[in-house]
C-alpha cells in the first residue's frame, strides 16, 4: 500500500506529464517529468524537461493524539531552449515554462486524489531563471508545499 | 618590461582560423580568430536540475576588430579542417590589451 506521499507524488507527475503542446500547453516539458532525480542533463538529452524535486519537511505533532501534520517543500523545477538563434525571448519562454507547470499542476482537486490534507496543494514562490550569457537555455521553479496529516506509523 | 604574451603569439603557435566578422550593420572584416578551451556550466542558475552547456569562448583581434558588440556574427570553423559555420556574440567573456574574449552561441 502506498503512502500518502507517494500516492500524492504520482498524482503531481502524472498532471505534470499532460504539457506538452499537442495538449494545449507551450513547451514540451512533459515528456521529459523527473521524480527524485536532480540530474544533469546534457546535449543530447532532450530541450525541455522538468524535475520534481522533494525537501524536507516540518512535522508537526498534535497532543496526544497521535496525528501528525506533515508538511512538504516541494519545487517544480524545468527549463527549456531559448536560444538567440530562434529568435526566441528568453523572458517570454521562462515565464511559458512557469505557466505551464501551473496551468497543469493546480487543478481544482488541491487534496492530489485524497492523499493531501488542509491547505493541501498551495504555491510558495515561483521563480523564473534568467538565460545566462552563452547559454541557449532558460528555466523555472515554482516551490510549493504539500500538507498530509498521518497516523503514528501510517504514512 | 612587458610579461604579457601578444595575441597574434597566441595566434601563430596555436592555428589560427579564418574568420569573417560581421558587426551590426556593418560590412564583413576578414580576420583570424582563436577558440579558448570551452567551460561546461550549469544552467539555469539558481536550480537543482540542471542541463550541462559549453560555454564558448572565441577570441579576436582588437587591432582587426576593434569593437565587438552583442550580436556581432562570426563565420569561422570550429577547429582545423571543418567547415565555417556562423557564430553569435552574446556577451564578452573578457577584454585584453590586444584581444577581445567574446561568448557565442550558433547564429
Amino acid at each position: 500500500m502506498n503512502s500518502k506521499r507517494i500516492g500524492a507524488l504520482t498524482e503531481l507527475k502524472r498532471r505534470l506529464e499532460q504539457i506538452t503542446i499537442a495538449n494545449g500547453f507551450s513547451t514540451d516539458a512533459g515528456k521529459n517529468v523527473l521524480l527524485g532525480e536532480n540530474a544533469k542533463l546534457g546535449p543530447d538529452d532532450p530541450e525541455t524537461a522538468i524535475a520534481i524535486v522533494v525537501g524536507s519537511s516540518t512535522e508537526e505533532h498534535l497532543g496526544f493524539s497521535k496525528v501528525i501534520v506533515s508538511r512538504v517543500g516541494l519545487s517544480l523545477q524545468a527549463f527549456a531552449k531559448a536560444a538567440p538563434a530562434d529568435g526566441a525571448d528568453p523572458f517570454l519562454v521562462a515565464e511559458d515554462v512557469v505557466a505551464d507547470i501551473k496551468r497543469a499542476a493546480e487543478l481544482e482537486d488541491r487534496t492530489l486524489n485524497g492523499y493531501c490534507s488542509n491547505p493541501g496543494f498551495s504555491r510558495a514562490s515561483v521563480t523564473p531563471a534568467k538565460r545566462l550569457e552563452a547559454s541557449e537555455y532558460v528555466g523555472a521553479k515554482v516551490d510549493y508545499s504539500l500538507t498530509f496529516e498521518e497516523a503514528w506509523g501510517r504514512p | 618590461m612587458d610579461l604579457r604574451p601578444t595575441f597574434r603569439a597566441a595566434l601563430d603557435a596555436f592555428g589560427a582560423l579564418p574568420a569573417v566578422v560581421t558587426l551590426p550593420d556593418l560590412d564583413p572584416v576578414t580576420t583570424e580568430a582563436l577558440w579558448l578551451p570551452p567551460v561546461t556550466v550549469e544552467v539555469p542558475a539558481g536550480n537543482d536540475f540542471h542541463r550541462m552547456e559549453l560555454r564558448r569562448v572565441l577570441a579576436l583581434s582588437r587591432t582587426a576588430v576593434p569593437q565587438v558588440p552583442r550580436g556581432t556574427v562570426v563565420i569561422v570553423a570550429e577547429s582545423a579542417g571543418e567547415d565555417p559555420t556562423a557564430w553569435q556574440v552574446d556577451g564578452i567573456d573578457s577584454i585584453h590589451y590586444d584581444h577581445t574574449r567574446a561568448l557565442v552561441v550558433p547564429a
